[in-house]
């Protein structure tokens, strides 16, 4: 049998034959779809990553704002551990008393609350006679305030629109011995705590919750008082806090305390 | 675009050169890998891998004429078919119980259409066909048969052999069927 014949009939044949089973139809643009997608994985590879790489960053982005977050909650609230812990030691632990056995006529925080604004007016006017007064003695001579003068200071507080509640308080302190003796408070805006403290000399302050005076446990939210330093310089001092809004309304007592006796 | 022209171009990496060639040659090539592979995807992917390389290593390759340049695409898609195959089959598992046939009138009669042919070829057990097509259609001795798939030059010829044998039993199966006898 001549099957090097046969082979060469059939190789003849098949040679150049693109026909395919009858099922099957050959399509060269969708062939050439389809290549060009074999092709791609590469760039789509790539895009892959940089969609990766933009999910990562997305996450690290919260996360790192969260720390960020978590770290701000912190610093606030070692400040107000600061500020309390201070104004506990400060306050509880040698002026209670005195304070408690002085005749402080307490006004209760919610009661009586006046009008907004006359509250408003009065309050005005005592600020507007407070600047006055530290104006001319600031004008008149320094050398006159000794450790025992008595700086006058108002403040406002509020604690929400409910309980406004303020403390103006000219502090009459005990020329004798320091100590504050009397604090009156009184009822007053709801705006942002505002605080104009008149003192020739830097004075200390103490902040006082009347609350706490009362023995009763409250924390204030941040009040930032400004201490007049001199005719154009102000101080800004954070005093005070608060972490839970829901807790016993409060009041509030500046007690300023002279500056260290110095020989003029 | 004549030969030499789309050839720079295709060493060039021209994706419009690729384009016109896989226009011209993808049904070829398909055809030919589908001898190979029985389930048309797995054909379809042996011809997409190959005509990648042929796109990659054109610009390594000087071409006399055309038919160099057919003869060396359908080597990298046989070799992509057989690549193919290795991984889904076992060549040296290739023994398909064919029975003897006793008359030997193996076709040297046997006009064949092409597509018959190829129907015939499709139906032989992986081994057979592979063996059959490698060395009948592409040309290739068995001592390269034997190194493409690697097995032993003998394993070849008796794979050639009861291919040829089972490609006549086919044979006679159909002329009988359709009543028509040998000759045709």
């Amino acid at each position: 049998m001549d099957w090097e014949k046969q082979d060469n009939e059939l190789r003849q044949l098949m040679d150049g034959a693109d026909f395919l089973p009858d099922e099957e139809r050959w399509n060269a643009v969708d062939g050439w779809r389809k290549l060009q997608q074999k092709r791609q994985p590469a760039k789509k590879g790539l895009s892959g990553y940089w969609k990766q790489l933009a999910a990562a960053a997305s996450v690290v982005g919260i996360l790192g704002f969260g720390l960020w977050w978590m770290q701000q909650e912190n610093a606030v609230n070692r400040m107000n551990d600061v500020v309390d812990n201070t104004h506990v030691r400060n306050t509880i632990g040698g002026k209670m008393e005195a304070i408690e056995q002085s005749n402080v006529q307490q006004k209760p925080v919610f009661s009586d609350i006046p009008e907004k604004q006359s509250i408003k007016n009065n309050f005005n006017k005592e600020t507007q006679a407070l600047k006055n007064e530290v104006k001319q003695k600031s004008n008149n001579n320094i050398s006159q305030f000794t450790v025992n003068s008595v700086p006058e200071s108002k403040i406002m507080h509020h604690k929400d629109d409910e309980s406004v509640a303020a403390i103006e308080s000219k502090n009459e302190m005990d020329k004798n011995s320091g100590d504050a003796v009397a604090a009156t408070p009184s009822a007053t805006d709801s705006k942002p705590e505002m605080t104009s403290i008149a003192a020739v000399k830097k004075p200390k302050l103490r902040v006082v919750h009347y609350n706490e005076l009362n023995g009763m446990q409250a924390t204030a939210p941040p009040v930032f008082v400004l201490t007049k330093k001199s005719e154009m310089e102000w101080e800004n001092l954070a005093v005070q806090n608060t972490t839970n809004q829901r807790s016993q309304p409060y009041s509030l007592k500046i007690d300023i305390s002279p500056a260290p006796k110095k020989s003029l | 675009m004549d030969f030499s022209q789309q050839l720079t171009e295709l060493k060039r990496q021209h994706k419009r050169a690729q384009q016109l060639l896989f226009e011209q040659y993808g049904k070829l090539m398909y055809a030919l890998c589908r001898r190979y592979l029985s389930p048309a995807e797995e054909a379809e992917e042996a011809m997409m891998n190959g005509f990648l390389k042929v796109f990659d290593k054109v610009k390594d390759g000087s071409f006399i004429n055309e038919a160099a340049f057919v003869g060396w695409m359908r080597r990298i898609m046989v070799n992509e078919c057989l690549q193919q195959l290795r991984k889904t089959h076992s060549f040296l598992v290739m023994t398909d119980a064919v029975e003897e046939d006793k008359t030997d009138d193996t076709s040297p009669e046997m006009t064949l259409q092409a597509k018959e042919l190829f129907t015939m070829i499709e139906t032989l057990p992986t081994g057979y066909r592979t063996v059959f097509n490698l060395y009948v259609v592409e040309g290739y001795t068995h001592n390269e048969i034997a190194e493409l798939m690697q097995i032993s030059e003998g394993a070849s010829k008796s794979q050639l052999s009861k291919a040829r044998q089972k490609l006549a039993q086919l044979w006679k199966q159909k002329n009988a069927y359709y009543g028509l006898g040998k000759a045709r």
